[in-house]
């Protein structure tokens, strides 16, 4: 693996071309991941920002061909400049590269190129042209001599093997990789049932992930540079809120002919759903076993009511199950069913049992089975099956920063407790909640208890009476970044409570795996699995979600369900088990980075993002009846039309 | 909100939420554009408006970028004008040049754009693609797929404002096409056409065609139905070649939509079935005459007749779809000329069964609302037909609301309909069950309300609504009672609600309890304190018209109706009948039974455009002329004047029929008032025989349907887009034949099944009356127990199955339902 030849991103040249390999300098503005195809090396990479060159013997005009022929294939024909504008670039290339071309080409080229630049659309159209004029601009000797008919030819005569692939900030950050820019399109023009059928493609829970997502999409969105990011999800739950609300039923794929090979799944969570639904539409037959008697796993059990409805993630099991997915509710393997048992009637496994344990806090009396002690996921797993988890306590306190915490509090009013309090070790502003839930419980009144931490759990007749905290200050940042907070010596102090909640953090219980099922796990008890194959160490057995990552995001989880249903169609019907060229691509983009937060786009700003209606904090509080209500129609159509559709494309060499 | 900016220097003022593009149209600044088009969500893809605004590097769209407050805007800097330049010969690339034989030739966007930027060449160059020939999603339309330049707004109009998504786009990049990816759902209705700025798409309707400068184009009223629908109709050697609506985009009431009767047919007006001269039944075969000897003839027979049986022995049925002078002219000649107080009109098989109601609302101003304040209802509550086949441009309307302003859609209707799609509520209901759906919503949604209780007769109106609640009415009318839910939450939670009440409702058995129910249920959302409006679809250009004048024109008073005149017939109290441009033969139930008292009059005389299946038995035949053919005015269905221009000479021959009975009165030497008058005129002489309106509530009697007989179903003939029912004049349009549909009947499967009726297999459909052969087409669509035309009615014939039945209040004859048997042969 040599050094970068020649480099231009963002218009910094690094020139290494007259340079000793010893001499070269490191790209700026971009870096290349080394090994990315399955141990190949990357030759050249060209995409919106410009190019790089590593292999000399990479011919630009070859490069600018196939990265205009990609072009042409993803304009979307939808404006001028774009649509014809590069198909007449693509082919004044091609002749040049035939040695066809005439000198005057290069210059009507690059004005060409910088006139779509500014008048498409959108961004496939606005960064294409770029490393086209880059190419003109710093190989031009190359272009003139292709006109000539000098063109470099590859030693050995063997062509690079061109891979190019679309995306965009938000797809690229999306674990699921939803097309948005597409679906938001579409809620624009009105033609709201087509995008639900984009975001299908990608994920089977739109209702669910357009209310619960972190998105990480709105955290790479390029209209934040001008002036609020897209409500992407609040417009994914638009549609999915559309579909039903208008009685329509589910456009669903055309499930593939069905093949006799059988595939059992470990936890009817979002990843286990959405592998058994990618699975299903390719005709396998796919059956889920549920500990509980409902399905939803974490999303049904980890999120209350008022945040996620259970009427819309029922339906989106329906609709999965309508796929033909069969689910074994109240089947909790290890007791019901043993691993063999499974391993015995399918052909491939899956295990997504989710993170539905609690972390200890490491506390005296954590284990002394008080009453009143109930950890944060069994707290809400009760309270979300309609039970109060301990109906005699009327005081409670929360443990935690996290989401699961934020849950608790706020869950904790809806069952008719009027003391709720939040206590955690660092301040506000390192809680890792989203700040809308943190605000929304500021507003329901819970009390925060900030920079203290439990010391002692204070117990009498075998009942939590209160806990005993430690003031902390917060220290030098620690590895993820927050200040570290520090126990301030002998400022101990306690509070009384009915109920202790610690939601300090989840774990993983792998229990359920019996003997003859060895699989290697990690010092945090997470499954080990190769991540090129999603196998666990047991050959057949694939995993992913929370029980592989540890706690994370739902659209995580979901979006590796759905890897894995690609992995295990690539495992039973006998291909390599390995990433596709396409999910290559998308890692490759990552590492080389799609959002920019720095860069100017250089256009007027001020169009609001459009926030959903909230029920006001004294109505909402004791209910667990949603509390945002969608977009009206009109509003998710102003909302869409912000969206700046940032497209853009990159192509490697290999 | 106000925003100030400059363009170009020029200090302007805004609306928060404006484009610059309509800031600097409001001003008079001028933009090149050729995608952006009023009526729709802005597609910026022709690139053409960017501007430049001062302090921000990239140029932006004008038509997709809303004002701010202080920016500065420049729509002509020589970069933007490179842009423009360099956009508009992309366009170019390889655009055909076929001018002089396009038929957009002369108003072209395209050709006015590559004049106004002054190209005259070509710099760049790409490969032609090749485009395999499909034909378009209506035969109707040509698309040239090589003149397109894919501004998109066919496909944007198709999906936002029509519905109806039956075209798309295709492929990519260059290659990209537009497509028909749904023929089956298109309507024919040419808003595609409409909006298509270059010759992309031509109409295929005209053998005739004309340039610009060579054609004449005038605006008028659509006279195809009751809407009212403002278009412009170009004319070339006195016929017409085509209807345009882009010239009144910003007319009310259909800003420039129309549906496929109004845009595409046109041409029954010239077609060579016209009738040309007089003509007179000699035994069975017709002689032609003059127009001295018909009027001759005519004078002679109703003067026998007045003097044989008396003046009331003459009777007299005139279409809805005349213009109001020559309405005035013929209500005169029948109650002051002749005498006769029977004299009725068309109205009476649509319309009639709303008249009391309308009277009743009070929040309604006379006589009805304005299609405008549609758009801004919260509910809209659509019942009596599906509103895309009765009046399309009514149901874009209600499109619109939903997409500007998120208002909901609720409708009742026995069968399924293409609003239902984008409805919150879909209450396809039984047929018959109408009365218990609307008394449900009254129960559940507004008569807990404490307003209610201070209305006026609400004690009688609790009373009639006491058994409807949720569960029976869900199970009296086979809905869901989800759904009913939703409409009821609608229904408490909107302030605006809007009616839009199509005939069908009327039409049905019980047909004025029913709307009279529906009006009960409009009153209590007024009780409550809610804004009503009330839509009446009607399938006839000048039926307020008609219900106004006869209010107006004095003489002999409380004549027959309609369909009573036909009875009165069979009771020989009728012995002579004058019918104008109307086929009742055709239109009412029972044929057989109208024939059979047509056969019976002394003196049948028609006067009709075409020799329709009435015309065939008279005794005098006289040619009149179409709506293009004279100038005049309709009365809408919002009440509203609505003017008609004279576009070509009558057809040779043919006379419009105000003049045909002016000039018999004349020498008759009757007295008749002047025909002249204004509508202001005909509205407050309704308004005065309005004034008794009733207040309170309708009293109604609600018999529920009978469903006895295993191997019956409830045969309705649904509302056709191509004919509406009561197609006189369309079916004689080129059109027609393009479109070449066939009459449907569908049928639920499990009624299939549990009949032993096979899928392509011909049944027989009888009742007491008649029988027909039929080969019914399965589908859920239709619910249990109802078999569903769709088709011309009056070419199936199935007016024998009915039997001669007025509604016992509004004398509307019934044609909306009847319960057939169905056998194997």
């Amino acid at each position: 693996m040599g050094g970068v030849l020649f480099s231009c991103w963002n218009g910094k040249v690094v020139d290494n071309r007259e340079k000793k390999p010893e001499e070269f300098e490191p790209p700026v503005e971009i870096s290349l991941p080394a090994d990315f195809f399955h141990g190949k090396d990357v030759k050249a990479f060209m995409g919106w920002g410009g190019f790089v060159i590593k292999d000399p013997d990479v011919s630009i005009v070859d490069l600018c061909v196939a990265f205009l022929e990609k072009v042409q294939e993803e304009s979307c024909g939808q404006c001028i400049p774009c649509r014809v504008g590069t198909k007449v670039m693509l082919e004044m290339m091609r002749e040049i590269s035939e040695g066809k071309g005439k000198k005057e080409d290069l210059e009507t080229l690059k004005s060409l190129g910088e006139t779509i630049r500014r008048s498409s659309k959108c961004t496939i159209g606005q960064t294409s042209p770029t490393p086209i004029i880059d190419a003109l601009t710093y190989y031009r000797e190359a272009f003139e001599k292709a006109i000539e008919g000098k063109k470099k030819q590859v030693a050995g005569g063997e062509t690079p093997r061109f891979v190019a692939k679309v995306t965009a900030p938000c797809m690229n950050a999306c674990p699921s990789h939803l097309n948005v820019p597409r679906y938001v399109e579409l809620i624009k023009d009105g033609r709201f049932l087509d995008s639900l059928e984009v975001i299908r493609e990608n994920t089977c829970l739109p209702g669910v992930l357009g209310r619960v997502c972190v998105r990480p999409c709105e955290s790479n969105c390029r209209r934040a540079n001008v002036d609020e990011a897209i409500s992407i999800k609040h417009l994914k739950r638009f549609v999915a809120d559309y579909e039903r609300e208008k009685h329509h039923s589910p456009k669903l794929p055309k499930i593939a002919a069905k093949r006799d090979k059988k595939v059992g799944i470990v936890g009817a969570g979002p990843a286990g759903l959405t592998c058994a639904y990618y699975l299903a539409e390719k005709g396998y037959q796919v059956t889920v076993f549920e500990r509980f008697g409902e399905p939803g796993g974490m999303s049904a059990m980890g999120i209350p009511d008022y945040r996620l409805p259970r009427p819309i993630l029922r339906r989106e099991v329906e609709i999965i199950q309508s796929m033909g997915v069969e689910i074994r509710y109240n089947t909790m393997v290890g007791r019901d069913i043993t691993m063999k048992e499974i391993r015995d009637e399918f052909d491939a496994i899956f295990i997504a049992v989710g993170a539905q344990g609690s972390t200890s806090m490491r506390v005296k009396g954590e284990d002394a089975g008080y009453k009143g002690f109930i950890p944060g996921v069994k707290y809400l797993m009760e309270i979300n099956q309609g039970r109060d988890p301990y109906p005699e306590g009327e005081k409670v306190v929360v443990v935690g920063g996290g989401n699961v915490a934020i849950d608790c509090v706020r869950c904790s009013f809806r069952i008719g407790k009027e003391d709720v309090n939040l206590v955690y070790r660092r301040t506000r502003k390192e809680m890792p909640a989203d700040d809308v839930e943190i605000k929304d419980a500021e507003e329901e009144e819970v009390k925060f208890h900030f920079l203290c931490n439990p010391t002692r759990i204070i117990a009498e007749d075998g009942k939590v009476v209160g806990v005993e905290l430690i003031k902390m200050e917060l220290g030098e940042p620690d590895e993820s970044g927050r200040r570290r907070p520090i126990p301030v010596e002998g400022s101990e102090f306690i509070i009384d409570t009915d109920i202790l909640v610690p939601a300090i953090g989840q774990a993983i219980d792998l229990s359920f795996i019996d003997a003859d099922t060895q699989l290697d796990v990690t010092r945090k008890n997470t499954i080990i699995v190769d991540p090129e194959t999603m196998m666990t160490s047991v050959e057949g057995v694939f995993s992913a979600g929370d029980c592989v990552t540890g706690p994370g995001a739902l659209v995580e989880a979901a979006g590796g369900g759905r890897t894995v249903a690609f992995r295990i169609h690539q495992y039973l019907s006998g291909e390599p088990v390995k990433r596709t060229d396409d999910e290559l691509m998308e890692d490759f983009f990552s590492a080389v980075g799609v959002y920019d937060p720095k860069e100017d786009i250089g256009i007027i700003d001020g169009r609001q993002r459009r926030d959903l209606k909230i029920m006001p904090p004294e109505k909402r509080k004791y209910i667990f009846d949603e509390v945002e209500s969608g977009y009206p129609i009109n509003e998710a159509i102003e909302e869409a039309d912000r969206c700046l559709r940032c497209y853009r494309i990159g192509l490697v060499a290999l | 909100m106000t925003v100030h900016l400059t363009i170009n220097g020029k200090e302007i003022e805004a609306e928060e939420g404006k484009t610059i593009l309509e800031a600097a149209r409001e001003n008079e600044i001028y933009i090149p554009t050729l995608c952006y088009h009023s009526h729709l969500h802005p597609i910026g893809s022709c690139r053409l408006c960017v501007v430049d605004i001062e302090g921000y590097p990239m140029p932006m769209a004008s038509c997709t970028t809303p004002v701010a407050e202080g920016i500065k805007v420049h729509t002509n800097t020589g970069r933007v004008q490179k842009m423009r330049r360099e956009a508009m010969e992309l366009i170019l690339v390889n655009h055909p040049l076929d001018c002089p034989v396009c038929d957009k030739g002369g108003e072209c966007r395209l050709q006015d754009l590559a004049y106004e930027f002054g190209i005259n060449e070509q710099p760049f160059h790409a490969k032609k693609p090749e485009r395999e020939l499909v034909p378009f999603s209506t035969p109707l339309i040509h698309q040239w797929r090589d003149r397109c330049v894919l501004c998109l707004r066919c496909v944007h109009v198709c999906h936002e404002l029509v519905g109806s998504a039956a075209i798309d786009i295709r492929e990519t990049g260059y290659d990209t096409v537009v497509y028909p990816v749904a023929p089956e759902r298109c309507y024919s209705c040419g808003e595609c056409l409409s909006v298509c700025p270059v010759g992309a798409l031509t109409e295929a309707v005209s053998p005739v065609r004309g340039r610009v400068w060579q054609i004449e184009r005038k605006q008028t009223t659509c006279g195809q139905c009751g809407v009212g629908c403002q278009m412009e109709i170009s004319t070339y050697d006195n016929r017409p070649i085509n209807v345009k609506s882009d010239g009144v985009a910003e007319l009310a009431p259909n800003y420039g939509s129309l549906c496929v009767r109004g845009r595409f047919f046109y041409d029954y007006v010239v077609s060579e079935r016209r009738l040309t001269q007089p003509k007179a039944k000699k035994g069975d075969e017709w002689i032609s005459i003059s127009w001295d000897e018909a009027y001759e003839d005519a004078i002679n027979h109703l003067r026998e007749t007045t003097e044989t049986h008396g003046p009331e022995s003459i009777g007299m049925i005139v279409s809805s779809r005349l213009m109001n002078d020559d309405l005035r002219t013929l209500y005169s000649f029948a109650k002051q000329g002749l005498g006769t107080p029977h004299v009725d009109a068309s109205y009476r098989l649509d319309l009639s069964p709303q008249l009391a109601v309308l009277k009743a609302l009070k929040g309604a101003s006379v006589p009805c609302d304005s299609l405008d304040n549609l758009v801004s209802s919260g509910v809209v509550l659509v019942v009596g037909g599906d509103v895309d086949l009765n009046a399309q441009v009514v149901a874009d309307r209600i499109r619109v609301a939903q997409r500007l302003h998120d208002t909901k859609v609720v409708v009742v209707n026995s069968f399924k309909t293409r609003l239902d799609e984008i409805a919150d509520a879909a209450l396809t209901c039984n047929v018959g069950t109408e009365i218990p759906v609307f008394y449900g919503l009254i129960k559940e949604a507004l008569s807990e309300n404490p307003e209610f209780q201070k209305a006026e007769g609400w004690q009688n109106l609790s009373k009639q609504i006491e058994d409807y609640a949720s569960d029976a009415v869900c199970e009296a009318a086979r809905i869901d009672s989800a759904l009913f839910k939703i409409a009821v939450d609608l229904l408490k939670e909107k302030d605006r609600v809007s009616f839009v009440v199509g005939s069908g409702l009327g039409r049905a058995a019980q047909g004025s309890q029913t709307v009279m129910a529906l009006a009960n249920l409009a009153r209590a959302c007024e009780a409550v304190g809610k804004t009503v409006q009330w839509i009446p679809l009607t399938a006839y250009a000048n039926a307020w018209g008609s219900i106004m004048v006869d209010a107006a024109v004095k003489g002999a008073e409380n004549g027959l109706t309609y369909g009573e005149m036909i009875q009165a017939i069979h009771d020989e109290k009728i012995k002579a009948l004058i019918v104008v441009e109307e086929d009742p033969v055709s239109f009412l139930p029972d044929s057989a039974y109208v024939v059979e008292a047509l056969k019976k009059l002394d003196f049948l005389m028609v006067v009709d455009l075409f020799e329709s299946k009435t015309a065939k038995l008279a005794h005098l035949l006289l040619p009149s002329s179409s709506f293009m053919e004279k100038s005049g005015a309709f009365i809408n269905m919002e009440g509203k004047q609505r003017d008609v221009t004279k576009l070509i000479e009558p057809v040779e021959g043919a006379r419009p029929a105000g003049q045909i009975f002016m000039d018999i009165s004349k020498k008759m030497k009757l007295d008749l008032e002047s025909n002249k008058g204004n509508t202001s005129d005909l509205v407050s002489a309704w308004r005065e025989e309005s004034e008794e309106a009733f207040s309170g509530f309708f009293d109604v009697n609600y018999q529920p349907p009978r469903v006895e007989g295993n191997s019956h179903l409830f045969l309705i003939p649904a509302d056709f887009l191509y004919n509406h029912h009561y197609g006189t004049t369309e079916v004689f349009a080129s059109a027609i034949e393009k479109l070449g549909k066939e009459p449907e009947y569908l049928m639920n499967p499990k009624d299939a099944a549990r009949m032993g009726i096979e899928e392509g297999t011909s049944v027989t459909i009888s009742t007491s009356g008649d029988e027909l052969s039929i080969t019914p087409v399965l589908t859920d669509e239709v619910k249990e127990g109802h078999l569903v035309l769709k088709g011309h009615y009056h070419d199936t014939g199935i007016q024998r199955l009915f039997s001669f039945e007025l509604d016992e209040i509004s004398k509307t004859p019934l044609t909306g339902v009847v319960r057939v048997k169905l056998q194997k042969p």
